[in-house]
């Protein structure tokens, strides 16, 4: 089975740029995932089972700490690799980030290196 | 002379004759003990020495009476009759009748004996076992001697055993003993006789020629008497009869001595130990009687030194007397003279040194009684002076109590104006506040009754009643209504001191319950805005309202406004403060907003930017032709394009990040870590994130930190902003040139200190610097970069921390900034720690 990337972000522009930003590793034959809304991003970690997840903090329906949290909790979908994304940098949310058992977390603007880096680090064993 | 007599002892005259009283004592009595002493030691010696001659008398007795007895026996034992029956009495072969007959033949001979001449208690034969077998005491027969000395010995030969304790009778003995021989010569027993000590008594205690108190007795080895009629009491004795004599004797040692004898009395005694009897003799005279003629001696003398003595004290006495009159008569004198009486005259009996001083001591009485005279009329003097003083002070001490009283009076006002005042601070409810007033207006006043009312609008409400007039609460009286609206009306206090049968009063209040009502009006300015009362029920025994009264309730009347206005100001300032508060608020959630709207477009221009970029440089510009000169300038120009997007970006980001702690740390939202910490892993943290920017324009960096430096305290995080923010202002203004750190320890601060070598800052901007989207770039470059607020930053950070920052700097040759910080302390801990008291409200998303 190919390995597979979600992009989980209300902005649109956000997701091509992530989605762009990966363009080499689709072109390798990694499954590049990507929606907009909460629920849909939990429903689709629980059927497609993606290996790393780009997770959102703002959004519609379910936040990104909700559905962080709940992909942790549940043994099936715990070894997801999950990379908090929000416009705070504050200590604040990344004490919240923590809570919910993220693993990785990165501050918008971010840079498109940064993403390539975790993706080599999570996909390329 | 008669009044003189009762101090006897301790006058002249007493000492006088006491004293040769006492010389003629003492001498009298030393004589007679030294005579007593001389002569008790010669009858000592001539004493003992009589005792000695007693005490041998008696033993000689002893030993003539003893060698009688031997003598006797041993007669009795060679009668032919005697050895003849003892044959038969003892023979083997002869018939129990024959033995029956000898026996009771020789028991009426010793019988007769016994009662006759001898002194023998008992005769006794003992056959060669030891055996008696005839005895003139009855019983006796049968009775075994056989381990007795008078028997083993007295076989042999005639012996006398030594006083002994006889196991038979229990009393002392001496028992003579001789073989007894039959007709044939043939040894058949011993004869023996136990000695009748009633006769030794005889001998040994009486006719001792030693006085009425002299005894002569005998004690053996048990240190029991030997005579039967001491014996009795012997036994009694603890431990026997001992004394220091005694016990010396029975050692057998002979002396005389003084000591204190069985009974206890203190006798002189002779000891002697009498080896052939083996007993103790002792001869003793009791020392009283021994001493007597000694005492007797002692006595006389002292009689007759005792009556020459009473017979000198008289002369003593008259002598003295003779002596001591003329001083004494002038001691009396002196006496009365002491007591006051001055007219005393001593007569001047005699030419002699007395009679001088008698002279003497008239002058002297003469000289005090003028001295005394003129001290009488000062006393006089001072008496009246001091009557005058103590009437001038009563007067002063009865107008300060007026003073006083005044005073106290005052107080009480003063008193309840006090707290009230307090309260106006303490009590921001105005309601409470006007019923604080309105009670202690009253408890001054002795009214229970009372009331306020508060103009609103166009009528006057009743805001407080109490007592008869609680009633009147939430009661409204318009312009000119009764006593209340005719105060709004009028500006002036008004009192009505007969309220039921006043023509002006509202129908607000029953007749028949109040007396007397006064009022005075609150205000605002010129302006009327309430009333403040106080009244008299018809029970409060005919009180009515006085001048006094009316200017105590216009002091309460004043602090009633103050507190309207108070108040009303208060409630003003609260409507300002919440509206900022708000505005406030507002900026914080706009701000908070406004960074996050930016951030995602943000994400997007530079994360586009920057992928444009990458496949700018990756994929096109390497396969452009080469020799197309445009095509290749075009790329350049996209990349260098691309580039100031990205720069720009970044700018923008810094500057929403930096926006954002700002307003963060100036609305308290910021949390802050605190704890001692040391500044150079601060600085040299700081260092090493900016190396690069460094490196970008060429700065070197230059760190000179003491060791051993004291720790400072609180958010290493934050600190380290600081330095950072300080090396990317100086990164921005320099290049090529070192880049300087130093940090040095003043009184309780460190100092750190940042030095560049660019382009400098002009002195009116030293300060204006530290403010929000200031930069000096503006005005003296034209490349500013950067957000502006990093310095301010700065400023909140380390003002923050209890420190200073501020710069110097000469423009063209470069700027040293400085902060400082205070050195850690608990007391410095404490002082931050109370500054949060009020903990920062979490972050809204």
């Amino acid at each position: 089975m190919p390995p597979k990337v979600l992009i989980v972000d209300d902005e649109a522009f956000i997701r091509t740029l992530i989605a762009q930003t990966l363009e080499d590793f689709e072109d390798d034959g990694v499954e590049i995932l990507a929606t907009g809304d909460g629920e849909e991003a939990l429903r689709l970690i629980r059927s497609k089972k993606p290996d790393l997840v780009f997770l959102d903090v703002m959004l519609p329906n379910l936040d990104g700490f909700a559905v962080c949290q709940q992909v942790k909790e549940n043994q099936t979908t715990a070894a997801t690799y999950v990379v908090l994304l929000t416009a705070k940098g504050q200590e604040f949310d990344r004490l919240r980030g923590q809570q919910c058992g993220a693993d990785q977390y990165l501050t918008k603007p971010f840079d498109p290196d940064e993403i390539v880096s975790l993706a080599e680090k999570i996909l390329v064993h | 002379m008669k009044r003189i007599i009762p101090s006897w002892n301790k006058s002249l005259m007493g000492r006088l004759v006491g004293t040769t009283l006492l010389l003629l004592l003492a001498t009298v009595g030393l004589i007679s003990y030294l005579a007593y002493l001389q002569a008790t030691r010669s009858l000592t010696q001539s004493i003992f020495d009589r005792l000695r001659a007693v005490s041998i008398l008696k033993e000689d007795s002893l030993n003539r009476w003893v060698d009688q007895q031997r003598v006797d026996l041993v007669f009795l034992a060679s009668q032919s009759d005697v050895t003849g029956q003892a044959g038969v009495l003892m023979g083997e072969s002869s018939s129990v009748k024959d033995r029956i007959l000898a026996h009771s033949i020789l028991i009426d001979r010793f019988k007769s004996m016994v009662a006759g001449f001898s002194e023998s208690d008992e005769l006794f034969i003992l056959d060669l076992y030891g055996t008696v077998v005839l005895s003139t005491e009855p019983g006796r027969e049968g009775m075994s001697h056989r381990y007795d000395p008078h028997f083993i010995l007295g076989q042999s030969a005639t012996y006398v055993q030594p006083v002994y304790i006889s196991t038979r009778t229990g009393r002392s003995t001496i028992t003579i003993a001789t073989p007894l021989f039959d007709q044939d010569k043939r040894r058949v027993g011993v004869l023996a006789g136990d000695l009748n000590l009633a006769r030794l008594d005889r001998i040994i205690l009486q006719r001792t020629g030693l006085g009425s108190s002299g005894e002569t007795y005998l004690v053996n080895p048990q240190h029991e008497f030997v005579s039967s009629m001491l014996a009795s009491n012997s036994k009694n004795r603890n431990g026997g009869v001992r004394s220091y004599g005694i016990d010396l004797a029975l050692k057998g040692q002979d002396g005389a001595a003084l000591y204190t004898n069985y009974q206890g009395v203190p006798v002189i005694g002779y000891y002697n130990w009498l080896d052939d009897r083996q007993v103790a003799l002792m001869a003793e005279m009791s020392q009283a009687e021994a001493f007597a003629p000694a005492r007797q001696m002692a006595m006389t003398i002292i009689e007759i030194g005792g009556l020459s003595t009473l017979f000198l004290a008289v002369l003593a006495y008259l002598l003295s007397r003779r002596i001591a009159r003329p001083i004494l008569t002038m001691a009396e004198k002196a006496r009365l003279i002491a007591g006051g009486d001055l007219d005393q005259i001593v007569p001047v009996m005699t030419g002699d040194e007395v009679g001088l001083l008698a002279q003497s001591f008239n002058n002297m009485t003469g000289q005090l009684r003028l001295l005394y005279a003129d001290l009488e009329q000062k006393v006089i003097e001072r008496t009246a002076e001091l009557v005058r003083v103590n009437s001038q002070l009563e007067e002063e001490i009865g107008m300060r109590k007026q003073a006083q009283e005044g005073l106290h009076r005052q107080n009480t006002y003063l008193e309840a104006l006090h707290e009230t005042s307090l309260g106006l601070i303490s009590h921001l409810d105005l309601q409470d506040l006007f019923e604080t007033l309105v009670t202690r207006a009253g408890q001054l006043m002795h009214s229970s009754h009372g009331f306020i009312f508060v103009a609103e609008g166009e009528v006057l409400e009743c805001k407080v009643g109490i007592g008869l007039l609680n009633r009147l609460v939430g009661r409204y009286l318009t312009r000119g209504e009764g006593l209340g609206g005719t105060i709004w009306e009028t500006g002036r206090p008004l009192v009505i001191n007969n309220y039921d049968q006043w023509q002006g009063r509202a129908q607000t209040i029953e007749h028949g319950l109040i007396r007397s009502v006064a009022g005075f009006p609150l205000t605002a300015g010129d302006q009327v805005v309430g009333v403040i009362g106080l009244a008299y029920g018809l029970q409060d025994q005919g009180r009515e309202f006085g001048d006094a009264e009316v200017e105590l309730l216009g002091r309460f009347a004043q602090l009633a406004s103050i507190a309207l206005e108070n108040a009303r100001l208060y409630t003003l300032a609260k409507e300002a403060r919440d509206a900022a508060e708000k505005a406030n608020e507002a900026q914080s959630i706009f701000l908070a907003n406004v960074s996050h709207e930016l951030r995602t477009p943000l994400t997007s221009i530079l994360g586009f930017a920057r992928l444009a970029q990458k496949r700018l440089q990756e994929r096109i510009a390497p396969y452009l032709p080469a020799n197309d000169a445009r095509q290749q300038k075009a790329a350049l120009q996209m990349d260098e394009n691309l580039a100031i997007i990205l720069t720009e970006g970044d700018r923008l980001t810094k500057l929403i990040n930096n926006l954002l702690d700002l307003e963060k740390i100036r609305s308290g939202k910021i949390s802050w870590r605190r704890a001692p910490l040391n500044i150079t892993e601060v600085i040299t943290l700081a260092a090493r994130a900016t190396s690069s920017l460094l490196e970008s324009k060429g700065l070197t960096w230059i760190q000179e930190i003491p060791p051993h430096l004291p720790q400072v305290y609180g958010d290493a995080d934050r600190l380290e902003q600081v330095v950072i923010n300080l090396i990317s202002n100086a990164v921005k203004y320099s290049e090529n040139s070192p880049l300087e750190c130093r940090v040095m320890r003043l009184d309780g601060e460190l100092i750190v200190s940042l030095t560049d070598h660019g382009i400098g800052i002009a002195p009116e901007f030293h300060e204006l610097i530290f403010e929000k989207f200031r930069q000096v770039g503006d005005t003296l470059s034209n490349k500013p970069r950067g957000t502006g607020l990093g310095l301010p930053i700065c400023k909140e950070i380390v003002e923050y921390h209890g420190g200073k920052i501020w710069l110097k700097s000469e423009p063209g040759k470069g700027s040293t900034f400085f902060f400082s910080l205070p050195v850690y302390s608990p007391a410095l801990e404490k002082t931050l720690a109370a500054r949060d008291e009020i903990p920062a409200k979490p972050e809204s998303n």
